[in-house]
């Protein structure tokens, strides 16, 4: 089944991936995806491998998803910018490459971008939240939210708190990204069900703002869970 | 046993960005503690070398009584010329001496608490996006302006760090306090010749206390740490 007018703009990470699969197991197809391709050797923030982009395209030939590939990786440019702007849908899931924002220019085309974020909000905005909230109350999180100037205060439409994995090792690049796209799924599901999005926490002020977790605190946050 | 790469090298001239920073188990957190010992004795091998100034050495003095929950602070007579914390504004360009002073006297005379996080989380987001701290920040603290060197204003951050965290127990304030000490640490003994050495042990001490707490709730493990 096709979203209606939902599209979506993808980097090619680890949580792209995760996103396509479950879209497509769930039988929520966007009606268009545009990839966004690191073209440099160098790993891009959120790629595990240089793998994902033939992964991503074949996840989306083999499911007849209608895709793009973009002019170059950057979701800020003109020539995104430009594509985007021409679309006729009006909201695009976004999946970018780690610490990228999005900045005013695209954020004022008229287009609404659904980002989950890593964390339970508005208690836990920023980044690496997950880490933080395995030490503070051993939970990990994910959030649905239209995306904002202001960082990680947008609307919230879903927000859930899960388990910690047994696998601690794996959050960046495993549990992080399922929780995420648990998360989209279930938003998803109600913008079907009630044709429209509606929102679980339209005031999402205050909270705390963290910042890349430093290596100490994350070795404490995974041992806390007994891996190693 | 890995090493502990974060202090390695001159961290005001090579910033590291902490991304997706590897696990290495229980080694790397007895390798940081090794670290931090390694280098609280490098520091205490130099006391006696300097001539520190009077403000500073009140500050390590009223810090460490403040940490140690004595309310009895030392009188002074250079309070009045600290600006006030609510004399700064947005609006204004900031000279961050000024700035990190007056918080630190707010902070060590309980005064103005909402005002010392909010001034306080805008330096620790200005920090942990360019890992610098700036000589002076233009009209809405975005953008920094002259020397990115002064390293006694990174001692006074991770004091009012150290003091913040103690107080609220708030990791975010742990994690830059981490970031800041990591820094401090990876300079030469040219570069903290001005800063009072038992200022720096305290920073360091708060730090590590601070993970010690942190590591207790491990089943399990158990770190040597003198």
């Amino acid at each position: 089944m096709y979203l209606n007018k939902v599209a979506m703009v993808a980097a090619d990470t680890t949580r792209t991936k995760y996103y396509l699969r479950e879209l497509i197991r769930n039988k929520f197809f966007p009606t268009y995806v545009l990839l966004l391709l690191n073209c440099d050797e160098k790993l891009l923030p959120g790629q595990d491998s240089s793998e994902s982009e033939r992964e991503l395209v074949e996840l989306l030939k083999n499911a007849g998803i209608e895709y793009e590939i973009s002019p170059n990786s950057d979701i800020n440019s003109n020539e995104v910018l430009t594509i985007i702007s021409n679309r006729v849908e009006l909201v695009f899931i976004f999946s970018g490459f780690g610490g990228v924002l999005l900045g005013d220019d695209i954020l004022s085309i008229g287009k609404k971008f659904l980002h989950i974020h890593g964390g339970y909000l508005p208690d836990y905005k920023g980044s690496t939240t997950n880490y933080y909230s395995l030490i503070n109350e051993n939970t990990i999180g994910a959030s649905s939210m239209f995306l904002t100037k202001e960082i990680d205060c947008g609307p919230v439409l879903l927000r859930k708190k899960f388990s910690p994995p047994k696998n601690r090792t794996e959050i960046d690049h495993i549990y992080d990204s399922e929780a995420r796209a648990k998360v989209l799924i279930e938003t998803l599901e109600y913008y079907v069900e009630s044709g429209s999005f509606n929102f679980e926490l339209e005031n999402n002020k205050g909270g705390e703002t963290f910042y890349i977790i430093h290596p100490v605190l994350k070795h404490l946050s995974i041992l806390q869970g007994g891996e190693e | 046993m890995e090493n502990y790469e974060y202090t390695e090298v001159n961290r005001l001239e090579k910033p590291h960005n902490y991304m997706y920073t590897p696990y290495f188990g229980v080694e790397f957190v007895q390798s940081y503690f090794d670290d931090r010992s390694k280098n609280i004795e490098k520091f205490k091998a130099r006391k006696g070398e300097q001539n520190i100034e009077t403000i500073d050495a009140y500050f390590c003095t009223a810090s460490t009584l403040k940490l140690e929950k004595d309310q009895k602070l030392l009188p002074v007579n250079f309070q009045e010329n600290v600006e006030n914390i609510v004399s700064f504004n947005l609006k204004n360009k900031i000279v961050t001496e000024k700035l990190l002073t007056s918080l630190l006297v707010s902070q060590l005379n309980n005064e103005n608490e909402k005002l010392i996080k909010e001034w306080l989380d805008r330096l620790v987001q200005r920090f942990e996006v360019t890992k610098k701290i700036y000589e002076t920040y233009l009209v809405g603290f975005r953008k920094g302006g002259g020397s990115t060197g002064m390293v006694r204003l990174y001692w006074i951050f991770a004091l009012l760090l150290a003091l913040y965290y103690s107080e609220t127990k708030n990791i975010k304030y742990l994690n830059t306090l981490l970031k800041v000490n990591d820094l401090l640490c990876s300079l030469g003994d040219d570069l903290i010749r001005k800063i009072p050495i038992q200022g720096l042990e305290l920073v360091l001490s708060v730090e590590t206390e601070g993970v010690q707490l942190l590591a207790k709730n491990i089943e399990g493990l158990s770190f040597v740490f003198e």
